[in-house]
């Protein structure tokens, strides 16, 4: 968290009635809100105050949601969560691709709202924290000395299974799309390879997981990506 | 129908037989008035009967024609070059009228077709919207009530009642959208939607929905079998997820909570093959159809949009695919989602 006192938020969306009654019930729970009607001034909030969570709606006015993220990426790693309606679900995985963290249906409830900034926050926290290990339930993963163990029994991975459990486990809770994976954690040469992916997440699983066909780390999002669930 | 076949014979035979009466004793003071009048029957015959009753007026005519006004009578020899090129006029006259009176009933048919399937669907969106706005002002009467009774109360409202009351807002809020949601998928689906068919773990997508839809499902016990050594598939992940979903979310919905739900996917036949099982009260033979036509319902209980269950199958037919209901060895109904894989021959019906 920048600063001290309550995390600030800017929620950004052209609806008047929406901002309202966000921000009525984040202010409630003790967050400092700020709003902006369409990206461009979203952008130049953002430099200005510096929030600690951007709630980015994806059908804005001039510079659409998938835009704001991009550039607001090109220069600040603040958590986005993205609000999307459903009938924007490709724009949902591109603003994912682009950089935005998570996203939340509309319409959604206030206390799912809550949970998912709780969620970036701590991730953010995490990040400025930066622990050389990784705990999340029975698993612990060693950056440093790049060892994975699992209710204190070693598992041993291939380089390119422990970069992709790396890559999910930096970024708890956070939605990593099917490109975003393969760019990172598979390099050059694998950007199509979705298939590749499925079968180093299935090698993953099967090596880390109790129940590797219900996983309780590595979770999938159904045509967008994974998630690593941390607290399960 | 039969009857009017029968009538369309008659005129033919009668006309024939009316043209040779008269022409009988005025032959053979008029030489080609017999010719003519059996001309008129044939084009009576195939311009009203068409092209049956037409060549039974061409050969009843002919040997009329033949037998009863060609030297020598009473003979069925043909020695004039006449009488062959009077069956020439007679063969061209009922082929032509024959024609256009075939024609004339296909279009016939076409418009009247046309006209029932266009009061079919007025009638059918004329329900629909009904039910539609049934579902909507229902839920906004309860909301706005609710509010107005909050803002101005007659006598000052106890805590209990105030919290019941936004409660209710709550509850009718999350009905319409659901609904909302319901029918916007609806929407895209009968737009038409092209499937974005990738490579998928059949495994990862079934578990992810299940744990979407525990909620609902509460707590009944689920046995889950997708093994995860299938074979990767390429098949749109969203539109599977989405029947998956919509058929679990009825299953939650319609069948007692504790009873036992059992999930079955499997890829064999060139096909994703996913079987989920309940042990409720099952679906009767006659309504198996309904149940998947669009704000259907087969009952008044649950919240369900009476849209669940249109739109799995919208979605399973959007890549290819079959949903089907029968009974379940559970006791209650067995859904069966089949898509075919990429390259994969078209899936058969088969149960």
């Amino acid at each position: 968290m920048r600063g001290d006192g309550p995390p600030s938020i800017l929620m950004v969306d052209d609806d008047p009635h929406v901002l309202r009654s966000l921000r009525a019930a984040l202010e409630s729970h003790g967050y400092r809100v700020q709003s902006a009607p369409n990206g461009a001034i979203a952008l130049e909030s953002c430099a200005a105050e510096r929030p600690d969570v951007v709630l980015l709606d994806l059908a804005l006015p001039g510079l659409d949601g998938v835009d704001v993220c991009r550039r607001l990426r090109s220069w600040s790693r603040v958590p986005i969560l993205v609000l999307s309606a459903r009938v924007h679900e490709s724009q949902k995985v591109q603003a994912l691709d682009a950089g935005a963290d998570d996203y939340v249906t509309k319409p959604f409830g206030t206390e799912e709202l809550l949970a998912r900034i709780r969620a970036a926050l701590r991730r953010d926290q995490a990040r400025i924290d930066e622990a050389p290990i990784i705990h999340a339930g029975g698993l612990v993963i060693d950056l440093l000395a790049r060892r994975v163990t699992v209710d204190d029994r070693e598992v041993h991975l291939t380089p390119t299974e422990y970069e992709l459990l790396r890559v999910l486990a930096t970024n708890p809770d956070r939605v990593l799309t099917h490109g975003y994976l393969l760019r990172t954690a598979l390099g050059s040469g694998y950007e199509d390879a979705l298939d590749n992916l499925r079968t180093f997440i299935a090698q993953l699983r099967r090596k880390l997981e109790h129940e590797p066909s219900r996983p309780r780390w590595i979770v999938t999002e159904p045509a967008v990506g994974y998630r690593f669930r941390p607290d399960a | 129908m039969v009857k009017r076949q029968v009538a369309r014979y008659l005129v033919a035979v009668v006309s024939v037989l009316l043209a040779t009466l008269i022409a009988l004793p005025l032959y053979p003071a008029a030489v080609d008035f017999p010719a003519l009048l059996l001309l008129a029957a044939v084009a009576i015959s195939a311009s009203f009967g068409g092209y049956g009753p037409a060549i039974v007026s061409v050969v009843g005519g002919f040997l009329a024609l033949d037998f009863f006004f060609e030297y020598p009578p009473y003979s069925f020899e043909i020695t004039a070059l006449g009488t062959s090129v009077d069956l020439l006029a007679f063969v061209l006259v009922a082929f032509l009228l024959g024609t256009l009176n075939a024609r004339l009933r296909t279009a016939r048919q076409r418009a009247s077709q046309a006209r029932s399937q266009a009061e079919a669907a007025l009638m059918a969106r004329d329900e629909a919207l009904a039910i539609v706005s049934h579902d909507l002002r229902t839920p906004l009467t309860a909301i706005k009530t609710s509010i107005s009774t909050l803002r101005n109360p007659g006598a000052p409202l106890s805590d209990g009642t105030a919290l019941e009351l936004l409660g209710t807002i709550e509850a009718e809020a999350d009905r319409l959208v659901h609904f909302v949601s319901d029918a916007l998928a609806m929407t895209r689906l009968e737009a038409g939607i092209t499937p974005d068919r990738q490579w998928n773990a059949l495994g990862e997508i079934v578990s992810a929905v299940l744990d979407r839809v525990s909620p609902i499902l509460g707590e009944r016990p689920v046995t889950y079998d997708v093994p995860d050594t299938l074979p990767l598939a390429r098949f749109d992940a969203g539109l599977l997820d989405q029947a998956l979903s919509n058929v679990l979310e009825n299953v939650g919905v319609h069948t007692p909570s504790g009873t036992p739900v059992s999930i079955v996917g499997r890829i064999e036949g060139g096909c994703v093959r996913l079987v989920v099982s309940d042990a409720g009260p099952g679906i009767p033979e006659v309504a198996r159809d309904r149940v998947f036509v669009k704000f259907q319902r087969l009952s008044d209980e649950g919240f369900g949009t009476g849209l669940g269950l249109a739109i799995a199958r919208a979605a399973t037919e959007a890549q290819g695919g079959h949903l089907l209901v029968e009974d379940s060895p559970l006791g209650g109904a067995q859904f069966i989602i089949l898509v075919p894989l990429v390259g994969a021959a078209e899936v058969t019906d088969a149960g």
